[in-house]
């Protein structure tokens, strides 16, 4: 999958990337792409700045921490971020199915 | 340079093309070295030799103009709101020093006096607002450019209030209690908030420069 197609979904896939755990960004990275079956193709340093962007919106929280013996930068979700991510998981099952109806029906019906 | 990693190169790229606070830029390059690191190490255990590794690393990385316009809108972000914080702090402080040093008559100078701290306290709350709401602006993609430069915004009409309000009090002190103003307790005050204005200054012209960085 392209990453102009992802790019609108980003903020919601790093959102749900972080679900219930505390990860660095290149471990988000990861689940991203083990999530996806490698379907995801994005510029690993765009994630990043939108973890940055995530943050100012008060949806995740960071803070420099000590990984597997490594200084590295690490996320989780705020109270905020995890009603977000609600929204954004309604938001996208309501416009599937919409998208569904329309594109999976297959051909009209011919006219009588 | 010679001698330098893929990484390192990669890197030394991606911070020249930044501009912005030292310290946001140093944090934020951290972490991207981070995610080479991890990615090249990733790599090197699936059996990759270390340049082959880093190369990789550095291709999925992203290509330099993507990832510096990206990383410049957190920088614009963090260059508004050292202003923004800069500005509110020495709006305070100046206040300060002001406050009650003004002649007494005519009888429109303390009127005037008290308008000017009514307009900081509508400065400070608005700059606040600001201050707090502004980074939270994320469904435009460029939300952080347009923080840099609301905050350049604000700066300059706070700064040009500052110099006609505060202008007009000083001009009114020098026809009227040229003494006064020339007391060494008022100078000093005048040639602290000078500093601090043309300090400022700097600082709010770095906003426009780092929201149109890049």
């Amino acid at each position: 999958m392209k990453s102009d197609a992802l790019r609108g979904h980003l903020d919601a896939l790093l959102l749900a990337t972080l679900d219930g755990r505390e990860l660095h960004g290149y471990a988000i990275i990861e689940a991203l792409q083990l999530r996806s079956g490698g379907a995801l193709d994005l510029p690993t340093g765009t994630v990043y700045p939108a973890l940055r962007r995530l943050e100012r919106a008060g949806f995740v929280r960071s803070e420099w921490s000590t990984v597997s013996g490594r200084h590295r930068r690490t996320y989780k979700l705020t109270s905020s971020g995890e009603r977000e991510l609600a929204n954004q998981r309604t938001a996208w099952r309501e416009f599937t199915v919409a998208i569904e109806g329309v594109l999976g029906s297959g051909p009209w019906p011919a006219k009588a | 340079m010679a001698g330098q990693s893929l990484i390192d190169d990669y890197l030394d790229r991606l911070g020249a093309r930044l501009d912005g606070p030292r310290g946001a830029k140093a944090d934020l390059l951290a972490e991207a070295r981070n995610g080479l690191e991890d990615a090249a190490s990733c790599y090197r255990d699936a059996g990759f030799p270390d340049a082959t590794a880093q190369a990789r690393a550095v291709a999925e990385f992203g290509p330099l103009p993507l990832i510096a316009d990206e990383y410049q809108e957190e920088l614009a972000v963090a260059q508004g709101a050292r202003t923004m914080r800069a500005l509110l702090a020495a709006m305070l402080v100046v206040h300060v020093l002001f406050m009650g040093r003004w002649p007494t008559s005519p009888s429109w100078v303390p009127v005037l006096a008290t308008a000017v701290n009514y307009a900081w306290v509508v400065v400070a709350v608005l700059g606040v607002l600001a201050l707090v709401g502004g980074p939270r602006l994320r469904r435009c993609q460029r939300s952080g450019r347009s923080f840099g430069r609301l905050a350049g915004s604000f700066s300059t009409g706070a700064l040009t209030a500052c110099v006609v309000l505060q202008g007009t009090l000083i001009t009114a002190t020098a026809y009227f209690n040229l003494g006064l103003l020339l007391s060494p307790a008022i100078l000093a005050t005048l040639g602290i908030g000078l500093v601090v204005m043309v300090r400022l200054v700097g600082m709010t012209r770095r906003c426009f420069t780092v929201s149109a960085a890049a």
